[in-house]
């Protein structure tokens, strides 16, 4: 599969001057095919002549190359249209993020200017356009930090700090720090969040990340029923994160494909396509998988979407406290590229890094954890 | 007071710049969709058009063309965040009176705003007896 990435870096005019040399290579193949064929018919319609071992060396040959050249050629054709494809996807992408920074930029210099050069405000418009100044500098840093993690992902160098605890206080403050947002835009968000819930493995950064991202994708899908409800709870040695709307939906047949990056569902009724770049489920979806946990869509057309964040309770199987030596060897009989190096001066801290491929990409995953080393 | 109609797609921004030509004196007409816009530009014949040229849907650059087409001659300043000086100097905006590239300022965003309503404010009699037309 190709990536994103290796698509960035190749040459569109090297693939298609490969693909003309390799049609110039089939058409002449082709003709050599055709003389070929012709002799040894010639050779069978004549009683009195038997085809000899090197006519039938050199059709077989011919057939071989003229095969092999229509593959290759086939191949690189596929190529240059994937090659295309992603350079519209990619263009697409820069002119989304390059108008997305720049309006809250564009926000921010004008409060700035308006503050600056305006004597006359007064004491409440000052912190009004405070106020939005902080606000659209986190809407950068929310969109500068999205853009980032894709390239990290691409890069295989973004690494997840998984650590043991409760994830109910860290939904909470996700849910309380966007719905502000939320609300000044007139949605109601209804929550349902227990105290506790079982402890899972995870980052805490990540995570408050998957549901800021979440409810930005039901804000910006839900025109009309400004409705979205965020529930927590755990079952069956899982814990459950589930973010609902009542928005456009998105059509059975997609579901698979808005977890692809650069990925935006078109609204159904023809209307305009959503402001945005594809990032965020791509984003939440990564994050799940790194945790070791997935995430479900449940959606249809006009009847709103619904995403769960499963992630699998922690199961304390290693006994603790655990020696560095055991660990070492466990981790070499999973067999995958595990490595672990002690942090924190002996103090006990642990760091795994685990390396793999994932749908032809690299991913990587990182926690720490604490153990007595001995 | 004169009339102008904003055209964005970004609720934030449309607030702002709602907020900053209102405390100028400006009456301010808004909308996030290009359809809308044609409407307003048409109905309502405001004084100025501001005009993000990547709204979703058609385009503010469509906008602007479907606005010329029909005869509207109101003055369009185009707002784009991909664009750079270039396309100003080669006239890749040919409809528009003026163009404003993101990220820009209070005093850039009123200087082309008094620019283009510059007639109309000092009481030019054409600009009077047509303003929008």
């Amino acid at each position: 599969m190709t990536t994103w990435r290796q698509n960035y870096r190749s040459s569109p005019k090297i693939t298609l001057i490969l693909l003309l040399a390799f049609e110039g290579l089939t058409l002449t193949l082709f003709y050599f095919e055709v003389q070929s064929i012709r002799d040894f018919v010639t050779i069978l319609n004549d009683s009195h002549k038997t085809a000899s071992l090197h006519e039938v060396l050199v059709l077989i040959g011919f057939t071989a190359l003229f095969v092999c050249a229509l593959t290759v050629g086939g191949f690189l054709l596929v190529r240059a249209f994937q090659d295309l494809q992603m350079r519209q996807v990619r263009e697409d992408f820069m002119n989304a993020v390059s108008h997305d920074l720049k309006t809250p930029l564009t926000l921010m210099q004008l409060y700035g200017e308006t503050l600056l050069y305006h004597g006359d405000l007064s004491e409440e418009d000052r912190r009004t356009y405070s106020h939005i100044i902080v606000r659209q500098s986190k809407r950068l840093t929310y969109l500068i930090d999205q853009v980032l993690d894709l390239s990290r992902i691409e890069k295989a160098h973004k690494w997840y700090c998984l650590q043991e605890g409760d994830l109910a206080p860290v939904v909470a403050q996700a849910v309380e720090d966007y719905g502000q947002h939320l609300l000044q835009q007139g949605f109601s968000v209804k929550t349902d969040i227990p105290h506790h819930v079982p402890h899972v493995r995870f980052d805490g950064n990540a995570v408050s990340q998957a549901i800021t991202n979440l409810l930005d994708n039901a804000r910006k899908y839900s025109p009309d029923s400004k409705s979205i409800a965020v529930r927590l709870w755990s079952e069956d040695d899982q814990v459950f994160v589930e973010v609902e709307d009542h928005g456009i939906g998105i059509p059975k047949e997609l579901l698979k494909e808005v977890l692809q990056p650069f990925y935006r569902v078109n609204p159904s009724n023809g209307g305009p396509m959503r402001r945005g770049h594809g990032l965020g489920l791509f984003l939440v979806g990564h994050i799940m998988h790194a945790h070791g946990g997935n995430i479900e869509v449940k959606s249809g057309r006009e009847r709103g979407s619904r995403f769960r964040l499963v992630f699998p309770v922690m199961k304390r199987s290693v006994p603790s406290p655990f020696s560095i030596s055991s660990l070492q060897n466990r981790l070499r009989k999973w067999g995958d590229s595990w490595s672990m190096k002690e942090t924190g001066g002996g103090s006990g801290s642990l760091a795994f890094r685990r390396s793999h491929q994932e749908n032809g990409r690299s991913a990587g995953v990182k926690f720490a954890s604490r153990a007595s080393a001995r | 007071m004169l009339k102008i109609l904003i055209v964005e797609d970004d609720d934030e921004l449309l607030n702002g710049l709602d907020i900053i030509l209102t405390k100028e004196g400006y009456r301010v007409l808004r909308t996030s969709q290009g359809e809308a816009g044609l409407d307003m530009a048409v109905r309502e014949k405001p004084h100025l058009i501001i005009l993000d040229a990547s709204l979703p849907g058609i385009s503010g650059l469509d906008v602007c063309r479907e606005l010329r087409e029909q005869g509207v001659r109101t003055p369009i300043i185009l707002m784009s965040a991909k664009a750079e000086a270039m396309d100003r100097r080669t006239g890749s905006y040919p409809d528009a009176n003026a163009y404003i590239a993101k990220p820009f300022g209070w005093r850039e965003l009123l200087t082309c705003v008094r620019t283009q309503l510059h007639d109309i404010e000092r009481g030019h009699p054409r600009a009077k007896s047509n303003p929008s037309l």
